[in-house]
């Protein structure tokens, strides 16, 4: 099995098996709803920080993985299934941020001492296709027409924004918004 | 070797004498006290319920693990340090430039550094700690 994170350890109660995957939970949680936005809007803590944190976020989830395939009936962890789900959501919709920083993001699955399997797609960030990971709860089912940010050619030239492009944008309450760029119809 | 904690590269430096693992923890400790860390760093204590003093007892503690390891980004060394009753795992960066990089709580921590931390060596561990199990 590729990683027994928490369950290894023997003679310890399931009391004791929750509050590690608790503590792993928040190390995923804090990881994918803090860590990437604040690298985000901190460039230069890049190199200081950055991948220890996200060795640290993959590491997380490959435990609650682990724990929930070795307990997939267990009533304490049934809580958590659902946000775990959300956050998975959320990797996966930036996805693009942690490739953009991470050049070498593709090969840190070559120094792993076991390669991980593609069930643990948190590995596989580079390879993952645009659909997929949403669940119902997260899927906005408005009309794509309905829902539209508009930025001015001026504004779009002086950040840069091309069509085409995924952008992360920050909303209160620390969510975040994905969407592409597209040329606006009068610009056509 | 005058000031290994200068280096990038500590491929030669194998022999870790107490004498540099206690200079060693005498450095990251002055560098915490002068504030030497990324600027979300003390964000990032809050907000995990980490207190200094939990990072000071990691970095004085006798049982604490304490591993070299490579960056999986930049490929360059950095030091971890380890508590097995504290179970908190804090990074620092040698250099001029280097200084506490982040911490958090993790359990399985000597699996977490022999296992998932790139190129990890052990650099010292406790006495009566786990055998330092080769992977």
């Amino acid at each position: 099995m590729f990683q027994a994170c928490l369950s290894a350890q023997k003679g310890e109660t399931m009391d004791t098996g929750v509050r590690d995957f608790h503590i792993e939970f928040e190390n995923y949680d804090f990881g994918v709803r803090r860590i990437i936005p604040w690298t985000v809007t901190s460039p230069d803590d890049i190199d200081d920080a950055f991948s220890d944190e996200l060795d640290s976020l993959l590491y997380a989830r490959d435990c609650l993985e682990e724990e929930l395939q070795a307990h997939p009936d267990s009533e304490e962890l049934a809580p958590y299934i659902d946000k775990i789900k959300e956050l998975d959501f959320i990797l996966h919709a930036k996805r693009h941020v942690v490739l953009q920083i991470i050049a070498n993001y593709p090969q840190w699955r070559e120094t792993l001492k076991e390669r991980p399997p593609r069930s643990h797609w948190w590995w596989y960030l580079d390879q993952l296709n645009g659909d997929g990971y949403e669940t119902e709860r997260e899927v906005v089912s408005w009309p794509a027409e309905q829902l539209g940010i508009v930025f001015g050619e001026e504004i779009a030239a002086r950040v840069g924004l091309k069509a085409g492009q995924r952008v992360t944008i920050r909303v209160p309450d620390d969510k975040h918004i994905v969407i592409s760029v597209q040329r606006g119809r009068d610009q056509e | 070797m005058d000031n290994p904690f200068e280096l990038h590269d500590w491929d030669e430096l194998e022999d870790w004498q107490p004498q540099t693992i206690a200079r060693l923890r005498a450095r990251v400790i002055r560098e915490l006290s002068e504030g030497r860390y990324g600027k979300d760093f003390e964000a990032k204590l809050a907000e995990r319920g980490i207190s200094m003093e939990d990072i000071l007892n990691v970095l004085r503690g006798k049982r604490t693990y304490i591993v070299k390891y490579r960056d999986r980004h930049t490929r360059r060394w950095r030091i971890g340090f380890w508590h097995p009753r504290i179970e908190l795992f804090v990074a620092w960066k040698p250099g001029r430039n280097g200084g506490l990089k982040t911490c958090f709580w993790r359990k399985s921590g000597v699996k977490y550094i022999q296992e998932r931390l790139l190129c990890s060596k052990p650099v010292y561990r406790p006495k009566k700690a786990k055998r330092w199990i080769r992977v």
